[in-house]
């Protein structure tokens, strides 16, 4: 009876152990591109700050020597692209007036301590049309929702690659709604790209607070609302690098912050 | 205890075939008694096909696809423009198109609407789609993206509203 029982016993250790195996390796093959539903929002203490503080940043970040001319962008292969969007060019390094540069990604990197903000209610919109993603560059806070959209009248798909958050990639036809995603961790430099169009990039920066900007069409910025102090700016492009600006920020008059990205070597 | 004993082996073999391997065709069922050791399978025909949804489903607005294949490798297109002689025999990797056919074989799976492209040898997709009925094609394409004869597979699928 009790050589049964052991036996018995280690069929059902063997079968559990079988059981967390099989869990593992059907759940588990490629974790990676699972589905990226928006999760639940993380159960962090309730903000406690407002973004109204009475300090401003204003800048501008100039390309250093002559502009690249703008690159078409090979839209050939699908007649589709070329007809929706006739001599489309790269936004990889767009340079206008005064030199400046645009889709430059600037944010508070250090100097707010432990404040915490609300997450906008609002989402953040990015639409794929003539065969490009609006805006190329753009900025979300963690926990804020980013609202995809397809305006295009044919399939693209956006194909998240991340490295602090969790991969995704979904197909979008004509004609679908729009989808939403939830970036849980601080991360800059996010690219999304389709696998349908090559040249189909867009990079999304999250960070963990609402003092960032995107440079306009002249390279200028403007962030506001910061509580005043001493903060670290980092200025994010996504071939030129990356580079970092003290800054202190007083009631008084704006904090103006100049920077210069060379050519990559 | 017997009957412990046999209920538990039944459990092992399900979980073992309900798991099956990461690119296994979907399992048409299940046996529970297999006290013979099985003949040596044939190898396997080269395909792919879809893991899910099963032909006919009727499914979510937004699903996730899944590819599998047998007697080919599946892997990322190595970087870089490929001459034909670079191109790896019996490796692809995978598309899936809505709404359209399999392409003849030796055809450039164009870099367009509809085509999907899995450069990075995954297999798996979320996909948004309208409701009502569709069909979805998963093909396969060497390291050039030319198609290869017999390795496509069309379904279809009813989206639910």
């Amino acid at each position: 009876m009790k050589s049964e029982t052991l036996k018995v016993n280690s069929v059902a250790v063997a079968c559990a152990g079988l059981a967390v195996l099989g869990l593992v390796a059907c759940g588990g093959s490629e974790p990676s591109s699972a589905p990226a539903a928006a999760p639940p929002a993380a159960s962090a203490p309730a903000p406690t700050d407002k973004a109204d503080g009475p300090g401003t940043i204003t800048g501008a970040v100039t390309f250093a020597g002559k502009a690249p001319k703008p690159r078409p962008l090979p839209m050939d292969s699908d007649p589709q692209c070329a007809k929706l969007a006739p001599g489309a060019t790269s936004e990889v390094i767009l340079v206008g007036a005064g030199n400046g540069i645009k889709n430059v990604f600037v944010y508070v990197k250090d100097g707010l301590g432990t404040r915490r903000y609300a997450v906008p209610a609002s989402p953040v919109a990015l639409d794929q049309k003539g065969c490009t993603y609006v805006p190329h560059v753009f900025g979300v806070q963690v926990g804020q929702t980013v609202l995809l959209s397809n305006n295009d009248p044919l399939i693209h798909n956006v194909h998240a690659l991340p490295k602090n958050n969790r991969e995704f990639n979904f197909g979008q036809p004509a004609k679908t709604p729009p989808v939403e995603r939830v970036f849980q961790q601080a991360e800059i430099g996010l690219p999304f790209k389709c696998d349908v169009h090559g040249w189909m990039n867009a990079y999304v920066n999250v960070v963990t607070h609402p003092y960032y900007a995107v440079t306009n069409d002249d390279g200028t910025f403007e962030i506001k609302g910061l509580p005043i102090g001493s903060y670290t700016l980092e200025l994010w492009h996504e071939r030129l690098g990356t580079q970092t600006v003290p800054v202190t920020v007083t009631a008084e008059a704006p904090a103006k912050v100049t920077a210069s990205f060379k050519a990559p070597s | 205890m017997k009957i412990v004993s046999a209920v538990m082996l039944g459990l092992c073999t399900v979980i073992a075939a309900a798991c099956g391997g990461a690119d296994s065709p979907p399992a048409s069922g299940t046996t529970a008694s297999a006290p013979k050791p099985a003949p040596a399978p044939p190898p396997p025909a080269n395909r792919v096909f879809f893991v899910s949804p099963a032909n006919g489903a009727t499914i979510k607005p937004m699903s996730t696809i899944e590819f599998g294949s047998s007697g080919v490798t599946v892997a990322a297109v190595p970087p870089g423009e490929l001459k034909p002689e670079q191109v790896r025999a019996n490796t692809i990797h995978y598309h899936i198109a809505v709404d359209s056919d399999c392409l003849p074989a030796g055809t450039a799976i164009p870099k367009a609407d509809p085509w999907v492209h899995f450069g990075d040898g995954k297999k798996v997709i979320e996909m948004s789609l309208v409701p009502g009925a569709h069909r979805l094609t998963v093909q396969a394409g060497d390291d050039m993206h030319r198609t290869i004869a017999g390795l496509c597979e069309t379904i279809n699928v009813t989206v639910a509203k």
